[in-house]
């Protein structure tokens, strides 16, 4: 099968000499079209530099990031911004919805970003499965942090990207919550054949990917 | 160190952004408030201690005082210092006016008279002048001592003379008296003994001193002095008060205060506005942390406390660095203007600026403090940003405008409060600006030469006994401005169109006074009347049915009530030729101001009467702009061959305006850039805030996709809508009250202010300048923001 996501000695280091850290070392990985991977580690290990380089929201020390054809580090910066709202969608740990602006027009943004109309039915559909059907004008301050993370989910499945990007976004939430939205997030990505890359240090989420990649140190230790 | 101390210092390093914004803003409040009281302060000293010599020490002079009235002002126990100006003579010089005055000692104590070299004439022969007037007598190099030769004419009547004179000195060289071709010559009392005995026949003005033990600020001592002279039987018309001289002498009074009180408070709202906006937003930020301080058991006040120490905290750093900076920024400016060191300190006045600007301070961490000191544990735990406003319909279509529009209606408190402050500091220069910007050179310049290029008009007397010869109406019998004076100018090259204008000279009787003088009526066409319409004051001005009633106006509407009424009978005989022509007709209406006749008449009205002589008084030559230098030489060639005419050049007038107007546009300028940088600061303050503490969002928004492009669309388009609210706010009631000052200003008779108009080139360059620096402020924040890597802006949380 053809990997998606492709890192090549992807490297990141902070600070010079003996403050040296190196926050991903080498890392080499290739993940496939339609995986679902987690990537495990302790505190500080280097798991969301790792994420985002993938998502090109970081730029590396050395080596390269190739996503589908495209090397995202020769992009330039209008081509990346272009690049990430199309083929990436983010999901973070403290939700990041924009608070101006409701439920649906948070969804909405990437595509309003592209100024491309969205696709009515598929926005339907999404806005279903994650039963957000009630929610779609509520202002994001009105809702639970579990809402509030569906509403995430929504927005980075909205444009139908190729790969999901997912730092901790059980996180903040407890643990009935957590599991109900990794259940939305798994079969979301099934349904809608899409990659997905997930930061967690939960063992018990991290079984439920197709496959754990453990960082410790900045490397990939299995 | 206490608790409260210590937090309130962790939270101004915590907060780094917020600190210094707040720092700037006080630090920019204290400059330019001590720029502003420090440099009136300065500015009023050197003004006061020049204004003796600027102004005159008299607290004003009484024109024409009659004999008794000037025993009964030496006898009142309240004026002193009575010194005399008296008029002794009119110099006679083609093309100048020129008169020559006598003044006693007191008088040149009074006003600090002083010749630039030689001394003030005590012989009856001595003469002082400045040199340009010797040069125009054809004295190419005069010095002290030398005899020069002039025609006079004492009181203005009477035989000319040709006298010779010793010059006593010089006075200093002006260029308005150059370009205006008008001098003031001064001659001894002796001169007035031997040449103008009777007293009662003197045209005198009366300079005095008033005591003041009660200690009467300017504005009651003037009114105290109105009231002593009227009591006197002086009319109010004779008295004027050297007004500069006794507000920079004395308390000036609140009617001058109230305008830099009105500055001021201006300054304390604005800065408190744009202070409270900063700490407001910095409590919304950290009201979690707040909630957490008081569930572990601090108390409101204590919340208080931490705010207020931060403040001062932050004012003990940013008001003695303000003074300072804004002392040095004086010392510079007042070198550059006079290169000289001024000293400008003053420590009453910086205690006044402290006091200022932690009054602002103060003001705008109030509600802070409330908001701070009332939040409940619980609530401020779970605290979400209170949204104010209504929320704007939701769209299925996302943008960057309406990302935008989205930001600014949900906040919708500060940003009205941000328009309002930018838009309050700058009414005061839309204001200003329709005061300066309505200073019009040009039109002024016309009232005195309504067309063309030149004016040369008969350089005529009004029954002057002696010399009928000079008289208007025996000048007009010699057709001097003729059908052949006109073919001339006509075949002047360069000349393109010539108007003339008709002046009678007339024998007028009021019923109402029962005196009878010689004075002149103006003949005007329609399309003349109409020009003349702008400056109308009362009546009816309008051609038609002034030419129907065989109407008159009446030209210098100051002196309308002590001659007519609207309505009353206007009589006189008009000179024309041998013959005199009886005319009668209502006094219809009045005007401002004119240049060649008290009254006028229409020329339909003049028709009617039958006059045989060609009254052309006044010829307008237009010509072409590169023919201007050849034509004016002819000109100039043509009065110097012909006696009785006078040559007016349109430049000439224009300059001399443009010099007097200049200094009053520049004072008003200067002021409008010190606004105009308060202004900026707001916007700045405003800008960087709202920025700063939205990084995380713009992290956001571009980690999904939002380009650099699009970032600063947003940027400049916030930064717009900014700048087209605080537009709005600052035009609507800037023009009204601009309206209301220009009208003012007009009112107290302000050089070259007209008919207004809106000043669209000042507003348009104050657009432009909001514009331009909103959007260079936008690029450099955005340029400044782009500089962190996306990831640590997603992570910012301050």
């Amino acid at each position: 099968m053809q990997a998606i996501v492709q890192t090549n000695d992807l490297c990141k280091y902070y600070g010079t000499g003996e403050n040296m850290v190196k926050a991903a070392d080498h890392i080499n990985i290739a993940i496939e079209k339609g995986e679902f991977v987690a990537i495990a580690g302790k505190s500080g290990s280097g798991k969301s530099t790792l994420l985002h380089l993938l998502g090109g929201l970081d730029h590396p020390t050395g080596g390269t990031v190739r996503i589908g054809q495209t090397s995202i580090f020769s992009l330039k910066e209008a081509e990346l911004a272009a690049f990430r709202r199309r083929k990436i969608g983010f999901i973070f740990q403290s939700y990041n919805l924009i608070s101006s602006i409701d439920v649906l027009e948070n969804i909405l943004l990437p595509i309003g970003l592209d100024g491309k109309k969205a696709d009515a039915a598929f926005l339907e559909d999404i806005i279903e499965s994650l039963s957000l059907k009630d929610r779609t004008h509520s202002m994001p301050n009105t809702l639970s942090g579990g809402q509030q993370q569906r509403v995430a989910i929504a927005r980075a499945l909205a444009a139908k990207p190729d790969i999901l990007l997912a730092d901790e976004p059980t996180g903040n939430l407890d643990t009935k919550t957590g599991m109900e939205v990794m259940h939305l997030l798994k079969t979301s990505i099934r349904k809608y054949g899409q990659t997905l890359v997930m930061i967690t240090h939960d063992e018990e989420l991290a079984q439920m990917a197709d496959r754990v990649l453990l960082i410790e140190d900045g490397r990939v230790v299995s | 160190m206490k608790l409260t101390r210590k937090l309130a210092i962790s939270g101004i390093k915590a907060q780094k952004t917020r600190s210094v914004l707040t720092a700037a803003a006080i630090f920019f409040t204290t400059v330019l408030i001590t720029v502003i009281s420090f440099g009136c302060r300065a500015i009023l000293q050197e003004q006061k201690s020049n204004a003796a010599e600027m102004y005159g020490e008299q607290f004003g002079t009484i024109a024409a005082p009659t004999r008794q009235q000037k025993e009964d002002l030496k006898l009142h126990a309240r004026f002193y210092n009575l010194g005399t100006k008296t008029y002794a003579a009119n110099v006679i010089l083609k093309g100048y006016d020129v008169n020559a005055y006598a003044m006693d000692a007191t008088m040149q104590m009074l006003s600090h008279f002083r010749p630039e070299s030689g001394t003030y004439p005590e012989k009856e022969n001595e003469i002082l002048a400045q040199r340009e007037f010797f040069k125009a007598q054809g004295y190419e190099n005069p010095g002290v001592g030398d005899a020069v030769t002039l025609t006079i004419r004492i009181n203005g009547a009477g035989e000319q003379l040709q006298k010779e004179f010793v010059i006593s000195g010089f006075l200093s060289s002006s260029k308005s008296n150059d370009l205006a071709k008008q001098y003031s010559v001064y001659v001894s009392l002796p001169f007035l003994d031997a040449y103008l005995k009777d007293e009662e026949a003197r045209a005198a003005s009366l300079g005095f001193q008033v005591s003041n033990e009660t200690n009467l600020n300017a504005e009651e001592l003037k009114k105290d002095i109105l009231q002593m002279t009227a009591a006197l039987g002086i009319k109010e018309k004779q008295v004027s008060i050297n007004t500069p001289y006794l507000m920079l002498a004395f308390d000036p009074g609140m009617e001058i205060l109230l305008p830099a009180l009105c500055i001021l408070l201006t300054i304390l709202i604005v800065s408190s506005l744009v202070i409270y906006n900063i700490f407001h937003v910095a409590i919304i930020q950290r009201i979690r942390e707040y909630g957490r301080l008081k569930a572990l058991g601090a108390d409101r006040r204590q919340l208080r406390q931490i705010l207020l120490t931060e403040a001062l905290a932050l004012s003990a750093v940013s008001i003695p660095s303000g003074i300072l900076s804004g002392v040095l920024i004086l010392k510079a400016a007042f070198y550059a203007l006079s290169q000289k060191n001024s000293s400008v300190f003053s420590l009453p006045l910086a205690v006044f600026v402290v006091f200022f600007t932690l009054l602002s301070v103060l003001l705008s961490i109030r509600k802070p403090m409330k908001t701070a000191a009332k939040i409940s544990p619980v609530e401020a735990i779970r605290y979400e940003d209170k949204k104010s406003g209504r929320r704007r319909k939701a769209k299925n279509r996302i943008t960057v405008f309406s990302l935008t529009m989205s930001n600014l209606a949900l906040h919708k408190k500060r940003t009205l409060t941000t328009i309002f402050t930018m838009g309050l500091s700058c009414v005061l220069f839309v204001v200003i600006a329709n005061v300066a910007g309505n200073m019009d050179a040009d039109r002024q310049a016309r009232e005195n030469l309504e067309y063309g290029r030149f004016r040369i008009e008969i350089d005529g007397a009004l029954n002057d006994q002696t010399y009928p010869e000079h008289n208007l109406y025996e000048i007009q019998k010699t057709k001097i401005l003729g059908s052949d004076f006109i073919r001339r100018v006509r075949s002047i090259p360069g000349v393109t169109d010539i108007r003339t204008r008709k002046i009678a000279e007339a024998y007028i009787t009021n019923p109402n006074t029962g005196k009878s003088a010689y004075d002149a009526i103006a003949i005007v066409n329609e399309e003349e009347f109409n020009w003349l319409k702008k400056n109308a004051e009362r009546g009816v001005v309008d051609y038609d049915n002034t030419a129907a009633q065989n109407g008159v106006l009446y030209m210098w509407d100051h002196f309308l009530d002590e001659e007519y009424r609207i309505g009353d009978t206007f009589q006189c005989e008009i000179l024309d030729g041998d013959r005199r022509v009886p005319f009668q007709g209502p006094i219809l209406g009045s005007c401002g101001h004119s240049n060649d006749a008290v009254y006028t008449m229409t020329e339909a009205t003049f028709q009617s009467l039958g006059i045989q002589e060609d009254m052309t008084s006044i010829v307008f030559i237009d010509c072409e702009k590169d023919a201007e230098a050849s034509v004016k030489a002819a000109l100039t060639d043509l009065e110097a061959s012909m006696e009785h005419l006078s040559l007016t050049c349109y430049d000439d007038t224009l300059a001399l305006i443009d010099l007097q107007i200049r200094f009053t546009k520049n004072a008003c300028y200067t002021f409008l850039i010190i606004l105009a940088a308060i202004g900026f600061m707001n916007m700045a303050n405003t800008m960087i805030t709202n920025i700063v503490t939205r990084k995380r969002e713009f992290g956001i928004l571009q980690a999904l996709g939002m380009s650099n492009r699009q970032f600063n669309c947003m940027l400049q388009l916030e930064g717009l809508l900014f700048t087209a609210g605080t537009l709005f706010i600052s035009l609507l009631p800037g023009n009204l009250l601009g309206y209301a000052a220009f009208c003012f200003c007009k009112k107290e008779g302000f050089i070259g202010l007209f008919s207004y108009r809106l000043p669209v080139f000042e507003l348009l360059c104050f657009t432009f300048a909001i514009i331009g620096l909103q959007a260079a402020l936008a690029f450099l924040l955005s340029r400044n923001v782009k500089k962190e890597a996306l990831v640590d802006r997603i992570r910012y949380h301050e």
